[in-house]
């Protein structure tokens, strides 16, 4: 997760405590908090907006693949239909025919253009980030293939070379024999053949290895093409689709071949379902409503998971921050915030104890760093930062008891 | 085309065409220098069948990537129905 300063500083919202000392400190960083977290919540649901647009976008086109698969089908069958059905009509019963046939075929057409069009929504959601892979792999086998050619062609020349070393070897002997040669003439030749034999033996070792070699990649290629054969198989569907509006209905991968998910199908569908009865990313960047903001705080507030070490360097991140000044308080969220350190609702005013919890609890926790994790973490592990908030929270609201005790 | 290994024969004839130590020191040249070419050539495929082995690595990283990214894009939604 990225903590960078640069988030922080973007924020319009920040005023250093020299700029206005007049402001209670309480109420104005609890206010920018708000102002902060209702810009980030807006990118939030952005977030989760545009992933439910992808997702809609490609379950539509998913949609008209399959039913216009259908469609294809039986529209294929009746033009063929109709060749047959012409047969010793009259004239005019043909010209109907052909008519309708005609007409099918544009229906046809068109089918075949909106599949084509489906397919290129899928293929640029994620057909051509598989297609990489696969074509990598299809560059490997073309590679093994080429490799295995090469290893034949060594393999015939070191037959040869063991054919010219038994040449060598008997037209020296010959030349011994018919006395062209000095025996000191022979031993250096020898000497030569020997190295020669030497070599072809260890070129032959060499290449010993290199076949095992081979057959290991050839079962790692298998297997990377095995253990992502869902993912190939959607990839090349796309492709044909998107090529010639061609080939069946699509299987795309789901969930079953990733653990990685984490969030139980409540928690999804209720972030979905958030999501989408607030509007899409466009229609809701920008001018969030405090239902929104609520609706995510009521989201995080119920889903519960882990301590993120991500809040705890954001914390420590902070701690040292110059104080940030900014009145008018949105009481909702302060509702929210107050539910959320389980301290009692206050809607339209502040009680003097809750002011003084709510000054000494941002001096290392408040909105903002609230604000800010939930929007850094808004579409990932949300179970990992509301637990971890409730925690935290459960912690500051301690240590101000302790420091207002004291 | 396959190389057939050459008969005994055969080896005798070609033997009998060389004339001289000159010719059998080129023919021995011949040789050398094949099985240098050779020598390298075996180097190189076992190069590549090493990079072949990193890039199907990668290329097994990357379909994970790419399919991390579509069950993000399923895993956060209800059923259409």
């Amino acid at each position: 997760m990225a903590l960078e300063a640069d988030k922080a500083d973007a924020s319009p919202a920040f005023k250093t405590a020299e700029a206005s000392d007049s402001v209670k400190p309480a109420e104005s960083r609890f206010s920018q908090g708000i102002r902060w977290l209702r810009t980030k919540s807006g990118e939030g649901l952005a977030a989760l907006g545009k992933k439910y647009d992808r997702w809609q976008a490609s379950r539509a086109a998913d949609h008209t693949i399959r039913q216009n698969g259908r469609d294809i089908n039986t529209v294929h069958s009746e033009i063929e239909g109709i060749d047959i059905q012409t047969i010793g009509k009259p004239v005019e019963e043909v010209m109907a025919l052909r008519q309708r046939q005609s007409d099918l075929m544009s229906r046809l057409s068109v089918l075949t253009q909106d599949r084509q069009q489906a397919a290129g929504v899928l293929s640029n959601y994620y057909g051509e980030k598989i297609e990489r892979p696969m074509k990598e792999a299809e560059a490997c086998e073309a590679a093994i293939t080429g490799l295995r050619e090469r290893r034949d062609r060594i393999q015939q020349t070191l037959d040869k070379a063991r054919d010219h070393f038994n040449i060598a070897n008997t037209a020296l002997s010959r030349l011994r024999q018919e006395g062209k040669c000095t025996d000191a003439e022979r031993a250096e030749r020898i000497t030569r053949l020997q190295k020669i034999a030497e070599r072809i033996q260890d070129c032959t070792s060499q290449l010993d290895l290199l076949n095992p070699e081979l057959s290991k990649t050839q079962q790692q290629l298998s297997a990377v093409r095995t253990k992502h054969r869902d993912k190939i198989t959607f990839a090349q569907s796309l492709r044909s689709m998107r090529e010639d509006g061609t080939h069946g209905t699509l299987a795309a991968p789901r969930a079953k071949e990733e653990t990685t998910v984490e969030k139980s199908p409540d928690a999804a569908k209720a972030i979905a379902s958030e999501a989408g009865s607030s509007g899409s990313a466009s229609e809701t960047l920008g001018s969030v409503s405090d239902a929104d903001i609520a609706s995510i705080v009521g989201l995080y507030s119920r889903v519960l998971g882990g301590l993120p070490s991500a809040l705890r360097r954001l914390l420590d991140r902070f701690s040292g921050q110059k104080e940030i000044r900014e009145s008018q308080p949105t009481d909702e969220l302060v509702d929210q915030w107050n539910e959320l350190l389980d301290m009692p609702p206050k809607t339209s005013e502040i009680s003097k104890i809750d002011k003084q919890r709510l000054v000494a609890m941002q001096s290392k926790m408040d909105l903002f760093e609230f604000g800010m994790a939930l929007s850094l973490k808004l579409d990932t592990k949300q179970e990992e930062i509301s637990n971890g908030m409730l925690k935290l929270a459960e912690q500051m609201t301690a240590k101000s008891d302790e420091r207002l005790a004291a | 085309m396959a190389y057939e290994r050459m008969t005994p024969k055969a080896i005798e004839d070609a033997a009998a065409r060389i004339k001289d130590l000159s010719e059998l020191d080129a023919f021995i040249d011949g040789i050398e220098s094949e099985l240098e070419q050779t020598a390298t050539g075996i180097v190189d495929c076992r190069r590549e069948v090493g990079t072949l082995a990193s890039r199907l690595d990668q290329a097994d990283a990357d379909f994970r990537n790419a399919g991390s990214e579509v069950i993000e894009m399923w895993k956060d939604v209800p059923p259409r129905e």
